[in-house]
């Protein structure tokens, strides 16, 4: 058992990625979304930042471009390699609909490969919504599918943003699910390639429920998949990982609708453990069994 | 009177006058040397301590000891831990009378402040009437290793040593390797990566290390959790609970003291440390997994979860066969 890297900052790091970027709190947000745009801003990308500002003050006096943003933020902003809206603007260009975001922000990828820049970054701070009814998680659902279909167009990476002390319970789980191929919590994060879900760093009490939103997010896409309903689940990487999580698991596997399984991979002899003692149903199953050959 | 450890002083009396001329010397020095002083006395005890320190008494912090809000051996000696700060000596004096009825909670009670609080700047004063019953005597003789002399050592020929009369195996204490606080989920990653270093120093490794970090870790997280039904924190509580890892030659024991009562049905397994019996309950049941015992301590106002851990030896008791699914 060790302690390392959870994966979270190699996946800031990476381009081309569609994240969620996971905090407790405000001040570990800003800290971390700083980082990632001044990492961009870095690498000659053009980054586009829609957030709060503070009631009828002017763009500039948002924190991103202030002495707490991102290295070189108030620069880029004055040469325009950073542009802010602030989110009430966005929601009044687009209409409020995802189908007028997915157009508002086509066309500033368009324009900032127009303008020449090599690559095109993205990132939005928690939105505070409800996601109180199922218009609002088919929008949510509509607007991140929308920036996969960007990043098939440019060379677009996104930063989505959650602050888990603002948002409301349902949010923050829809958020998560929404986006459980790349999310970067603190001491965790996850990954999806090969249609295995890979979770990696430390799962534990502490964010079960964004580990369980997560799963429930990798759940509902693999039973749509073309590859057959079970969600693979790989934890070759996972540092650490309690009974709480384990519980997620096995909680999964047993809402799973028939014939869905999930099926877990490269788990260490501590982890199998703690899946089997939680209670493993007959729906989840270790990569090694007859039945998943 | 001072050391930097636990001094830890009897006194047997017969009138309260006795006990207070014998009892207010240490405390005003105390009091003058800037130490907290608490007090667990009967009200007449009180009334003739408060006389015979004088002004000074003031400061003095006397505990409610009225039947109902008697602690448990294990509340009690939680409540000495937290009273005994870092960065100053505390004096305690404690009246059998006052504190428990039950003979083998009062050695429970000696037992602990001998085999815990050893390292603790802390001085402990037990006063015990020669009227109380023949346990009671028979335990203030054996646990103190002198007696109350505000002048110069006055060594008890009778005490014994805890670990020679404890009726729970006197090697599961060891010695402290970690002191830690904590205050929710949010810290238990800090927790357990200073719990990771002392495991990794005490020469356990692979998958025992991994249980022994685990089973420390659920006991943390358990205390925690006001209530859940799949693991999920229902009731954020960010009180400050305290972590003590011990180290002998052959086992690790970790016991975290909480705020607040265990939740409700949390109350459980079969083996207390203290050799008591407490209730059968689920709450503890995946532990078992990982550790040789595990056990929730239900003091009223706090509780306290304990694990034991073996560093050498057979893997933890209920290793799995691969595809054995247990209920």
């Amino acid at each position: 058992m060790t302690t390392t890297d959870s994966g979270s900052t190699a996946l800031l790091r990476a381009p081309g990625t569609h994240a969620l970027l996971v905090a407790d709190t405000d001040a570990d947000r800003r800290a971390r979304a700083a980082a990632w745009v001044g990492r961009e801003l870095e690498r000659g990308s053009k980054v586009y930042y829609k957030g709060w500002v503070p009631d009828g003050a002017p763009p500039d006096r948002h924190w991103i471009v202030g002495d707490e943003g991102a290295p070189g933020g108030a620069a880029a902003f004055a040469s325009g390699q950073l542009e802010f809206l602030d989110l009430p603007t966005v929601v009044q260009r687009c209409g409020g609909t995802a189908e007028g975001l997915f157009e508002l922000q086509d066309d500033e990828c368009r324009r900032a490969v127009d303008e020449g820049w090599p690559s095109v970054a993205m990132s939005q701070e928690s939105p505070h919504r409800p996601m109180a009814d199922d218009d609002e998680l088919s929008a949510l659902a509509a607007q991140e599918h929308g920036y996969d279909v960007l990043a098939g167009r440019w060379p677009l990476t996104t930063l989505c943003q959650l602050t888990v002390d603002e948002e409301s319970g349902p949010a923050a789980w829809e958020t998560a699910a929404a986006h459980f191929r790349e999310i970067a919590d603190e001491h965790w994060s996850s990954s999806y390639s090969d249609g295995r879900w890979q979770p990696h760093g430390e799962l534990d009490a502490h964010v079960v429920l964004r580990f369980s939103a997560a799963v429930d997010g990798a759940l509902r896409d693999a039973l749509h998949s073309v590859d057959g309903p079970d969600l693979h689940v790989d934890l070759a990487d996972v540092e650490f990982m309690d009974f709480a999580c384990a519980q997620v698991l096995m909680l999964a596997a047993r809402a799973a609708p028939r014939p869905q399984r999930v099926v877990v991979h490269r788990a260490a002899t501590m982890q199998r453990r703690l899946i089997v003692a939680a209670g493993r149903p007959a729906s989840l199953l270790f990569d090694d069994e007859d039945a998943v050959r | 009177m001072s050391a930097n450890g636990l001094v830890h002083r009897g006194l047997l009396y017969d009138t309260p006058q006795e006990f207070a001329a014998a009892v207010a010397p240490v405390v005003g020095d105390a009091l003058g040397d800037g130490q907290v002083v608490f007090a667990t006395v009967d009200d007449e005890a009180a009334a003739a301590l408060r006389a015979a320190v004088g002004p000074g008494a003031e400061r003095i912090r006397f505990q409610p000891t009225s039947p109902p809000t008697r602690p448990t051996p294990a509340a009690f000696l939680g409540r000495l831990r937290a009273w005994s700060g870092s960065d100053r000596r505390t004096l305690v004096v404690g009246h059998y009378s006052a504190i428990t009825d039950d003979p083998g909670d009062c050695a429970e009670i000696e037992n602990g402040i001998n085999l815990l609080l050893q390292d603790r700047p802390l001085t402990v004063l037990c006063a015990c009437s020669r009227s109380r019953d023949a346990a009671h005597l028979h335990t203030a003789r054996r646990s103190h290793p002198a007696w109350i002399d505000r002048e110069a050592e006055d060594p008890n020929a009778d005490f014994v040593a805890a670990g020679d009369r404890s009726p729970a195996d006197p090697d599961l204490w060891g010695r402290p390797v970690l002191r830690t606080t904590f205050r929710g989920l949010a810290d238990l990653g800090r927790v357990r990566r200073q719990v990771i270093e002392v495991v990794a120093e005490s020469g356990m490794g692979g998958a025992r290390a991994d249980a022994a970090v685990l089973a420390v870790h659920e006991a943390a997280a358990l205390t925690c959790r006001a209530g859940h039904d799949s693991g999920a924190p229902v009731e954020p509580d960010e009180r400050e609970r305290t972590l003590e890892i011990r180290l002998s030659d052959t086992s690790l024991f970790s016991e975290v003291h909480a705020p607040g009562p265990a939740a409700a049905g949390r109350s459980a397994e079969a083996h207390s440390l203290f050799g008591r019996t407490v209730c059968d309950g689920d709450e503890l049941r995946h532990l078992t997994w990982f550790c040789r015992r595990a056990a929730v301590l239900d003091h009223g106002d706090a509780h306290t979860v304990r694990v034991l851990v073996s560093r050498f030896g057979t893997p933890p008791h209920r290793s799995l066969q691969s595809g054995e699914r247990p209920v």
